[in-house]
């Protein structure tokens, strides 16, 4: 090779490396993203939370012609540093985290790629760059709805099956902060109805056996609740299982459930996962995201909601549903304000 | 009365969820005594559990739910026969393949058979039909085979005991070589144990996915192969000892849920069932040394 050749050899590889410098040095954010990435701490197929959040990553993928990865965990504690680190190989510009149980890690990995985004949802997690941005649900919100939506059915003795004790129940997952919030909302919501009424509550223990959320529900039944909400993922299904058999009442969560057992879902709690990744994927678009914001989604952002449609309308009198959407416009108007757990 | 319904409730459930366990741990009663050291309980459950969906869901029928439930079990009973009895494959390594084997497998197929993730549910799985028999609240309306759980405890108990067939089994455990003396093969004795362990996992499953609940989901076996392992051991296999602690793990873990309600944090109420089970451990270690 001549001294020539190898000299415009060399001055080509700076001229690529500068380039290549440029492109990944921090605030440089002039290329939008081609890639996105979905790591969640369980795995799709929860009918709810998680399916939810990938319903938001597909409309991103179709409206902005990105390429999505979504990686599931498992809940395997050994696989949350090799989801993140899968990420960063394939070069994600963008990453959508559920980060429950690893927010340490995740802490690790937004420091030492501050170039890329980082969006964690459902938790608030700050790292020392402060690159992390947080969508965090007010799920007091929507389980006040819930609560309230259980109140109107158990005063209700009209409606088949229900009974004269003011007893409402509740199947949680485990005993966490989220789950101890979803409870605080859904009893401030019933006795906003009415302030006599009890609220029991279970935890499953598990959130991938739905046996013993079938089991956990029918001694709330044999306890004389008439309607169980569930907040306990695929343990959950058994809920709405044990609610048909025994001729009661469950309520959703996450995503819509009230077709799953017709007739005797009354509503679904909902949390938006998926509107809410898009609309942070849209402040990246049209270039007004700013990392580390914490971004608060409750009822008025339409983050959490009511799920009331045909097959509610069937359980509940049109006043109670009437009433139900009017304490909706009261909570997103700030009429009525629901007390956060923490 | 909300105080005796929910007891009824606490009973009724301990035995729904004792069942299952009572299945699994008297067909792994078998391996127990042709000392076949089976941990596959877990796996072949599970594998029952969604083959007994697939058959019902296609054949919209819970008698062909329970054949495949049944089939399934043996499927795996099978795998463990031709590696452990006749490759010779160390039984622990095996059996701990094929509860991966299980678990990966049944979430796979799940996912390219019916397109889901998580859990299956569809009004076309036919359930296991209940038998309204008058035998009160706690024990009547059950699904029928809690009834066939029964009869096969019992009959378990006197082929183990008190036939030719018993006998060849237990001999197969304590002394191999003194069976393969008299003519009879020890390895197939084990082998057929394992085939009985594997149909009975395979019921208990099929009980799981069309009898407790109407649904398959990923993993839905949840341990429970386990507890039947620790049953059988701490019974030394007898197949009534193991019908007794079916049904106080049963009632245990319902009981530590309704504890909650009395104010006793989760985190405790949920070891109540593994605490019992240790508790028993003593009680029965005891009894050995007396």
């Amino acid at each position: 090779m001549s001294s020539r050749r190898l000299g415009s050899f060399v001055a080509a590889v700076v001229v690529l490396t500068m380039a290549m410098t440029v492109g990944v040095m921090p605030g440089a954010a002039a290329a939008s993203p081609q890639k996105v990435a979905y790591i969640i701490n369980g795995g799709l197929g929860d009918l709810s939370f998680y399916d939810s959040g990938q319903a938001g990553i597909d409309r991103i993928a179709k409206e902005f012609g990105v390429q999505t990865r979504t990686i599931e965990c498992g809940f395997d504690p050994a696989r949350y540093s090799q989801a993140l680190q899968a990420a960063v190989q394939w070069n994600a510009d963008v990453v959508f985290v559920i980060s429950y149980g690893f927010e340490d890690l995740l802490m690790q990995y937004a420091d030492q790629y501050p170039n890329k985004r980082w969006i964690n949802v459902d938790t608030v997690v700050e790292n020392s760059r402060r690159t992390i941005t947080n969508v965090d649900f007010i799920e007091e919100e929507g389980a006040f709805m819930a609560g309230a939506a259980a109140a109107l059915l158990t005063t209700d003795t009209t409606i088949k099956g229900v009974n004269s004790d003011k007893i409402i129940g509740a199947v949680g997952g485990d005993d966490d902060p989220v789950i101890r919030a979803f409870l605080y909302g859904y009893e401030q919501g019933a006795k906003y109805i009415d302030p006599k009424i009890e609220v029991r509550a279970v935890f499953a223990g598990t959130w991938d056996d739905p046996v013993r959320g079938k089991q956990a529900a029918n001694q709330l039944y044999s306890q004389r609740a008439d309607v169980v909400f569930q907040i306990a993922s695929l343990t959950g299904s058994g809920v709405l299982e044990a609610a048909a058999e025994a001729g009661k009442y469950a309520i959703g969560v996450d995503s819509n459930q009230n077709g799953l057992q017709p007739g005797h879902v009354v509503t679904s709690c909902l949390k938006n996962v998926g509107d809410a990744i898009y609309g942070v994927y849209r402040t990246i678009a049209n270039n007004t995201y700013k990392p580390g914001e914490v971004l608060e989604y409750g009822i008025r952002q339409g983050g959490m909601g009511l799920a009331i449609d045909d097959y509610t309308r069937q359980i509940l009198p049109a006043r109670s549903v009437q009433r139900l959407v009017e304490i909706q416009s009261k909570i997103s108007s700030g009429a009525i304000t629901v007390k956060r757990y923490q | 009365m909300a105080a005796t319904d929910l007891a009824i409730e606490l009973l009724r459930a301990s035995v729904l969820a004792a069942t299952p366990v009572l299945l699994a741990a008297v067909g792994g009663a078998y391996t127990y005594f042709a000392n076949v050291f089976n941990i596959a309980m877990e796996g072949m459950m599970l594998i029952g559990a969604f083959t007994a969906v697939v058959g019902s869901y296609f054949a919209r029928s819970w008698a062909v739910g329970l054949a495949a439930g049944v089939a399934g079990g043996l499927v795996a009973a099978a795998l463990f026969v031709l590696f452990a009895v006749a490759l010779r494959t160390d039984e622990f390594v095996t059996g701990t393949a094929i509860n991966m084997l299980a678990l990966g497998g049944t979430t796979y197929a799940l996912r390219q058979m019916f397109g889901v993730r998580g859990a299956f549910m569809s009004s076309q799985i036919r359930a296991l039909p209940r038998w309204d028999l008058p035998f009160g609240p706690v024990l009547g309306g059950h699904p029928f085979l809690v009834y066939m759980a029964l009869v096969l405890t019992l009959l378990a108990e006197w082929h183990i005991r008190r036939t030719r067939f018993g006998m060849r089994l237990r001999a197969a455990g304590e002394d191999p070589k003194t069976l393969d003396a008299a003519g009879v093969s020890s390895s197939a004795m084990k082998a057929w144990s394992i085939m009985i362990s594997g149909a009975l996992c395979g019921l208990a499953g099929a009980y799981l996915s069309l009898g407790y609940v109407r649904l398959f989901s990923e993993n839905m076996s949840n341990g429970r192969g386990w507890i039947s392992l620790a049953a059988i051991i701490l019974t030394r296999g007898r197949p009534l000892g193991i019908l007794v602690m079916s049904l106080a793990f049963g009632l245990f873990d319902g009981m530590g849920m309704s504890l909650q309600g009395a104010g006793i944090p989760a985190q405790l109420t949920q070891m109540l069932p593994y605490v019992a089970t240790l508790a028993a451990l003593r009680i029965y270690s005891l009894r050995q040394k007396l």
